[in-house]
């Protein structure tokens, strides 16, 4: 037999190998395409609710986003819950540092509706934003708002409602031995100028008179003469994101060298330097190194508790006071920030930083300056009845009932005036032009 | 015939250098054993608390839990290896005979090479491809689409090595049999790979252990779950992706969890590999060819 | 009778032709794959993506070198120490213990089983246990004492080429020395009588006879390991330091391909996503080069040796 035949009848086994795999895709795509039929049970509002109405945004389904940012109001009811969801899956996928509050979040949420079951994927911001975009999920999770690019990257037709769920701090974390031997633990003081010039490269050692001029003389005279390491994310990361921007304002030779604030900053070449991926990759580069500093999450460093050798310090706010971040004073800096207010739900969240918010703020004596919003991101127009009356659910819950669940691990609440947006927000998301919640 | 039987009239160098040889290959596997036994005491160490019947049995808990479990993670690594063996095993044993048998043809040249590639290709890019063509288009992660992912890995693995155990069954063999009326296909078949079996199931072992220790292709196909899933149609846990979660989250806890699953995963390979030499490979007795 | 048999062969021909042609089908996709992603980088950047030297994703500045050239260095060192490694215990296996089976037998399995260990205990192991043993008690020594050697010249800083070399070789070494191992233990024994009738010592029959018959075979292994050590992404990244250079220290940080995909792929979308697709083109026309080269070489090495009985 000759060999050609034999090449061609194996191309044939593959074609059909080939086609029945894209007959599957195609069959398994127009099943969910279908319309789902509208629900018997259809939404109503519970008799006996007590808080005042507010303006309903309009409910009709709008491509464009909202002019201007709507002032937030002072008091927005709890939407109330649906009475009766049907059981569903919801799927989310987005930034690791909502992870574990996460997980506390879905057994809980398991507690309350047990007909809905929610799963989410760590996979980093900006796989979250893709996937989102790409629909292949039911939310997507971001510590840093959507780019303009993004918001552009969405399918036409689409919209997408920016939702801050939760919210944390980044720290300056070290490793540091003093002059008498002992471990620096927390307190060192730095400000964003300072900081600025450790990651340049400017400051090289700890025992610099910049440094020294910011500690009380007994710390001072201990900082030793060795070489600063700097640590920072190899990965695309929402904490970078909020470190560099609270550089960005800190340094105007920060600002021209470095650029604009990105999940993936161009981190200047310092002398002794380490890039690692993951927030456990950044510790673990910074436990391992006598003299290195690097920022982190705070509820990285509050969730290991019993460690020694990673410890943060303060930095000085616009008050001038150095502050050393902890709940309470995190919550009054999102105040502060949320207070001159937010954009809709549906408009472009992408100069939202609560660091330029506050970066001026000189009466809100106590904020810790470096705080940072992580996000949810839902389609407007929900295509699937089911899928969407149980995801405005969870994420009501998430923002209404459930805040106060992550407080241990270092993840602050969400003070009043943002919950307040929130509810504005999740009021906007709509099946077949009808809102679904009132 | 061993060395002490021959005459004493070898030169002091070539004796020299059979003893420095002796002692370069102790050395060789004195360096290798090191950072083995330090993995696997290491993982053994920091998992061992974690173990536990209800670590085994349980679903995962919230991450200020204590008690939570990795049976979904378990049941999710061996639905997806094994998709992925079914996809793999054949094509790879159907590729490495040809490689062996045929391997004068211009097919096998170019599809050997082309094999070599892919056993190069970091396991992410293939993640990454396995979700362009099923997850995205399908708009679902699923377990098919992680065992998918997996058994391109394994492909290129037990292709080679099938490949390479065939081409050592010495050619007198395929004579004789020949020789004797036998079809080719029949030769092929039973007495080539009767003979070389052990390098095949090495080769399906060496695939099964890569396969199940890789994160990159599922954490893209597969995604997630703290359930079961409820069919291979969804997302599903699985333990390289939890290890990776929990490994590089900051709870102690997590942390512990993840180092239990990693002994948990050893454990697993440790019996599966027990299990496959020691009912369909060699006795321990070891098998040579003499001729 | 003929007929029947002829259809037997042909079949079974059929059948491995297509599992064959499946192969060169899966890579001719994921090459294309590849090129439709990275389009709008190939587009945008042209040659100054291979040659250029910096990396700037918020500047859309992309140069791939530093990357190619920490790739082939890491792997490089894995090869170099793990390559021998593993021949030698492959060796021990099967020439050295052949009257302790058993044991043979027990330390080969454990050996596999480094194999099923997944790439990120290799990365935490790396970061906790392996970096600071081979910054404290290797590369100080080395560079107090050979500092003036380029290789040896950086500061110790743990999180270096060298260890990631060091980490991609104890990836590799399960993989080839199972390989070669299996391959070993298969050379008929009629090779080794032959050889000491002659009057060779163990070593000269192991170098003379057995490696040579088995040369395909532990080519293999060899090639199996290059795969690995190239396509390693998730223990490297967390070794490597992250930072791109190019530079002879072993000491020094650096980045590889994969290292960049798996730091960034995530994150990555619009054109950034295209350029970081790309990367993944370069690695597989690295992969294709140096199988290539590979290849050829075996070639020149065995042609006109026979390799079967």
């Amino acid at each position: 037999m000759k060999s050609t035949y034999v090449i061609i009848a194996a191309i044939v086994v593959i074609a059909i190998i080939i086609g029945g795999v894209f007959g599957y895709i195609a069959l398994s795509n127009s099943s969910n395409t279908s319309p789902t039929p509208a629900p018997t049970t259809a939404p109503t509002v519970a008799p006996g609710s007590t808080a005042t109405p507010t303006p309903t945004p309009t409910s009709h389904p709008s491509t464009s986003a909202s002019p201007s940012p709507t002032p937030t109001p002072t008091a927005t009811p709890a939407p109330t819950p649906i009475p009766t969801l049907a059981p569903a899956v919801l799927n989310g996928a987005g930034g690791t540092l909502i992870a574990p509050l996460m997980s506390v979040w879905q057994p809980a949420y398991q507690q309350a509706m047990s007909q809905i079951t929610v799963n989410y994927n760590p996979v980093g911001s900006g796989a979250g934003i893709t996937q989102f975009t790409q629909q292949v999920v039911d939310f997507g999770e971001s510590d840093a708002p959507m780019t303009a690019a993004q918001y552009n990257g969405l399918p036409s037709g689409t919209t997408a409602i920016t939702i801050p769920i939760s919210a944390s701090a980044v720290v300056p974390a070290y490793n540091l031995k003093l002059a008498n031997g002992t471990v620096m633990t927390n307190g060192l003081n730095f400000t964003g100028a300072v900081l600025a010039n450790i990651f340049l490269g400017s400051i090289t050692t700890w025992n610099d008179p910049a440094i020294q001029a910011l500690q009380s003389p007994s710390v001072a005279a201990q900082l030793p003469s060795t070489t600063i390491t700097t640590v920072h994310r190899s990965d695309g990361s929402g904490t970078m994101f909020a470190f560099v921007n609270f550089l960005y304002r800190s340094s105007s030779t920060w600002a021209t060298q470095v650029g604009v604030p990105s999940t993936s900053p161009s981190w200047p070449t310092a002398p002794a330097q380490i890039a690692a991926p993951k927030n456990a990759g950044v510790a673990g580069a910074i436990s391992s190194k006598d003299g290195a500093i690097g920022p982190l999450e705070i509820a990285y460093i509050l969730e290991n508790t019993g460690q020694t050798s990673l410890y943060y310090g303060t930095v000085a706010n616009a008050a001038g006071n150095y502050i050393l971040a902890n709940v309470s004073n995190i919550g009054a800096a999102l105040q502060a920030g949320a207070s001159s207010g937010l954009p809709a739900g549906n408009a472009s969240w992408t100069t939202v930083s609560m660091i330029d918010n506050t970066y001026t703020n000189t009466t809100a004596t106590t904020m810790y300056p470096i705080v940072t919003l992580t996000y949810a991101l839902v389609y407007q127009a929900q295509t699937n009845y089911v899928q969407g009356a149980a995801l405005v659910n969870f994420m009501s819950w998430i923002v209404n009932s459930s805040q106060n669940l992550g407080t241990g691990l270092g993840y602050v609440p969400l003070p009043a005036n943002i919950v307040a947006v929130d509810n504005a927000s999740l009021k906007l998301v709509t099946y077949n032009g009808t809102p679904i919640l009132h | 015939m061993t060395q002490s039987d021959l005459p004493a009239s070898i030169s002091l160098w070539r004796k020299i250098l059979n003893k420095l040889m002796t002692i370069l290959v102790i050395v060789a596997v004195v360096l290798a054993i090191i950072p083995l036994l330090l993995i696997l005491g290491d993982v053994f160490i920091r998992g061992a608390p974690a173990i536990s019947i209800g670590f085994l049995t349980k679903l995962p808990t919230a991450v200020n839990v204590h008690g939570g479990g990795i049976a979904n993670a378990i049941v999710g690594t061996f639905t997806m290896v094994g998709i992925a063996s079914l996809i793999a095993i054949p094509i790879g044993i159907g590729a490495g005979i040809f490689f062996s048998e045929w391997s004068s043809s211009r097919l096998s040249m170019v599809s050997g090479f082309m094999n070599d590639v892919l056993t190069g290709f970091p396991s992410i890019v293939l993640g990454l491809f396995v979700f362009v063509i099923l997850v995205a288009t399908t708009k679902q992660f699923s377990a098919f689409a992680g065992g998918v992912a997996l058994s391109f890995v394994m492909l290129p693995i037990i292709a080679r090595t099938t490949s390479e155990s065939l081409k050592l069954v010495p050619n007198t063999l395929r004579e004789a049999s020949m020789a004797l009326g036998i079809p080719r296909w029949k030769t092929v078949l039973r007495i080539v790979i009767g003979t070389g079996k052990n390098g095949l199931l090495t080769g399906i072992l060496l695939a099964v252990a890569r396969a199940t220790g890789e994160t990159a292709p599922i954490l893209l196909t597969a995604s997630t779950s703290v359930y079961f899933a409820k069919s291979i149609f969804a997302p599903t846990a699985s333990l390289t992706v939890l290890i990776y979660n929990y490994g590089t989250s900051a709870s102690q806890n997590w942390q512990t969890q993840a180092w239990g699953a990693a002994l948990v995963l050893i454990l697993i390979m440790l019996a599966v590999n027990l299990l496959v030499k020691l009912t369909v490979g060699r006795n321990l007795t070891g098998k040579r060819l003499e001729l | 009778m003929q007929f029947k048999v002829l259809r037997g062969d042909t079949i079974l021909k059929i059948l491995l032709a297509t599992a064959a042609l499946f192969i060169i089908g899966l890579v001719v996709a994921l090459a294309a794959e590849l090129f439709l992603g990275s389009a709008s980088s190939i587009h945008s950047f042209g040659p100054s993506f291979l040659i250029g030297t910096q990396w700037r994703s918020s500047q859309n500045v992309f140069g791939a070198l530093p990357f190619i050239y920490g790739t082939l260095l890491t792997s490089a060192i894995a090869i170099v120490i793990g390559f021998p490694i593993s021949l030698g215990v492959a060796i021990f296996i099967s020439e050295k213990l052949k009257g302790h089976q058993t044991f043979g037998y027990g330390l080969g399995i454990i050996v596999d089983l480094l194999a099923a260990v997944p790439s990120v205990i290799y990365g935490l192991w790396g970061v906790f246990i392996l970096i600071p043993l081979l910054r404290d008690y290797v590369e100080t020594p080395l560079h107090n004492s050979l500092g003036f050697i380029p290789l040896f010249s950086g500061n110790p800083f743990g999180y270096d080429f060298f260890t990631s070399g060091v980490l991609l070789a104890i990836m590799v070494i399960p993989t080839m020395s199972a390989v070669t191992r299996d391959v070993l233990s298969v050379v008929p024994n009629s090779q080794r009588e032959a050889m000491y009738s002659l009057g060779a010592t163990d070593w000269e029959v192991t170098q003379k006879s057995v490696l040579p018959y088995a040369r395909s075979g532990i080519f293999g292994g060899f090639i199996l390991g290059l795969g690995r050590a190239f396509g390693e992404t998730m223990a490297v990244t967390m070794v490597i330091g992250n930072i791109p250079n190019i530079t002879t220290n072993l000491f020094s940080a650096g980045a590889t391909l994969s290292s960049l995909i798996a730091n960034n792929f995530g994150e990555s979308t619009g054109i950034y996503q295209s350029a970081i697709i790309e990367i993944g083109l370069i690695l597989f026309f690295v992969a294709l080069l140096v199988n290539g080269l590979a290849r050829f070489m075996l070639w020149r090495m065995t042609s006109g040796a026979r390799g079967r009985a």
